[in-house]
């Protein structure tokens, strides 16, 4: 998961805010600066902060981008063909009953340019987000007043994440060896039990956690702090 | 001769390139537009959209606090639990892995306003954690998941259950009819930002839902009988009496 090297790389101790002005300034001016060869550059000097400033393996970063790439052709590929009625000026085209499909000139040059930005787009986002822990990007969010109720169940959540991500891979393995996902019927039974198994759990932990918070005299808020990059962050 | 020979060449390539489309739409996974898609306006735009249903959710959200403190865990769990659910990939029929949104649970269980909280967070966390979706984008995803298939869900299941509707049905439809909602406005958001240069937009809007319709119409099904069982096993524990009635509104 992302989180582990958000917390281990190079740049995990820099200062937070800069980390996040500077992926957002980049990504918002892939939007005004319509130039494919800007939007490359950006890619590239994004990529190249991840992996060798921050030292993110490369296989890693790699996977990410392409599970990423995975979401973006489908859309950029939909919007390189056009299906019209009649006819138009398509550089490639073919008959489907009485539709045209087909490329035209501006299909191709909107395709490029969305599939350019978004790639450049995404590597913006892995570099704040392969840089800066959550709590970080917490203390930035106080830092530009965002809502305390947002913040605080942002916070908690991130807590109980981990939380579930461990006993959802828990019960998967138990239920896959007592023959659980074996076809599409028994996955479905499986996930259901499954959810609401962790339901259960999620409510008595729930029911627990008030138990705790009462003992400690929970005044009712909790508390983010923003700290400038130290050490053992 | 010669025209035929070039038609037919040309079939071939669009046959790649179709089959291309297929494979590749396979794993989209709960449809979320990605980081630098849309155009800034459109960007801009659903956010502004968005951004009132946030406040006004975290506005009651926070009224509730203010009595009930101990909510706010309850509310963090949902959101966990809403952002868990989309590591469950599900075996589908088309073979491609994709995921619940978890929205028509979270609005039967918790309200619409209190889903719009927890379907932005479950979001963002998606965006941080997994690199699923985006910032700029985030606007427009919320917009689709966590607002139009919240009151979508809790629309239908609160007519549906005055009308004397099978429990299980009612709780089918509202979730797998927000889960296809949230993917028609998906495919709208995307029609709209790039209106096809021949066709239009309605051209492009039928461009994206055919595309997405692959994954989406399965997973919708599947969600829908998933959240079934879920608020089934719910009303079980509740009347074994493992869940205290504080606990979950009476619903």
């Amino acid at each position: 998961m992302i989180d582990r090297f958000a917390h281990t790389n190079k740049l995990s101790n820099a200062n937070p805010t800069v980390k996040v002005v500077v992926s957002l300034i980049m990504l918002l001016s892939v939007f005004f600066i319509s130039e494919p060869l800007y939007m490359a550059g950006v890619f590239g000097v994004m990529m190249a902060c991840t992996l060798l400033w921050a030292k993110i393996p490369g296989r890693i970063y790699l996977h990410t981008l392409i599970f990423d790439s995975i979401f973006i052709i489908p859309g950029a590929l939909a919007l390189l063909f056009t299906i019209s009625k009649g006819g138009g000026d398509y550089l490639v085209a073919f008959n489907f009953f009485q539709f045209t499909i087909g490329i035209t000139t501006a299909n191709l040059v909107l395709a490029s340019l969305v599939f350019c930005r978004a790639m450049s787009g995404v590597s913006c986002m892995l570099f704040l987000i392969y840089t800066t822990p959550v709590m970080q990007i917490a203390g930035v969010m106080k830092k530009a007043h965002i809502s305390n109720t947002f913040l605080e169940i942002f916070i908690l959540t991130y807590r109980f994440i981990f939380d579930y991500w461990d006993k959802i891979k828990i019960m998967a393995t138990a239920q896959e060896l007592r023959f659980g996902y074996r076809n599409v019927k028994v996955s479905i039974q499986s996930i259901a039990m499954m959810l609401s198994n962790l339901i259960l759990m999620a409510i008595q932990s729930y029911e627990e956690m008030t138990k705790t918070l009462e003992l400690k005299q929970y005044q009712g808020d909790f508390h983010v702090s923003y700290r400038k990059g130290l050490k053992n962050d | 001769m010669k025209r035929t020979k070039n038609t037919k060449r040309n079939m071939t390539f669009v046959g790649i390139v179709f089959l291309m489309v297929l494979l590749a739409a396979q794993p989209v996974n709960a449809m979320h537009i990605m980081e630098g898609f849309l155009p800034i306006g459109w960007a801009v735009f659903w956010w502004v959209l968005s951004l009132p249903f946030i406040a006004f959710g975290l506005y009651q959200v926070g009224k509730i606090f203010k009595d009930k403190p101990e909510q706010k865990v309850l509310l963090a769990i949902a959101t966990a639990f809403t952002f868990a659910l989309s590591a469950f990939k599900l075996p589908s029929v088309t073979g491609s892995s994709s995921h619940m949104t978890g929205i028509g649970l979270g609005a039967i269980v918790l309200g619409p306003f209190a889903t719009v909280v927890v379907g932005t967070i479950a979001l963002l966390f998606q965006a941080l954690l997994l690199a699923h979706g985006g910032l700029t984008t985030l606007g427009a995803n919320v917009f689709s998941m966590a607002i139009v298939g919240s009151f979508v869900a809790y629309g239908i299941y609160k007519g549906l259950s005055k009308l004397n509707v099978p429990k299980a049905l009612t709780v089918f439809l509202a979730a797998c009819i927000a889960d296809l909602v949230t993917y028609i406005t998906t495919s709208i958001q995307l029609g709209l930002a790039f209106p096809d240069p021949v066709g239009g937009m309605t051209a492009s809007v039928a461009k994206f839902l055919s595309i997405f319709a692959i994954t989406q119409i399965p997973l919708a099904i599947i969600e829908g009988i998933l959240t079934v069982l879920v608020v089934n096993a719910i009303y079980q524990y509740k009347e074994k009496g493992i869940i205290s009635n504080e606990t979950l509104a009476d619903n």
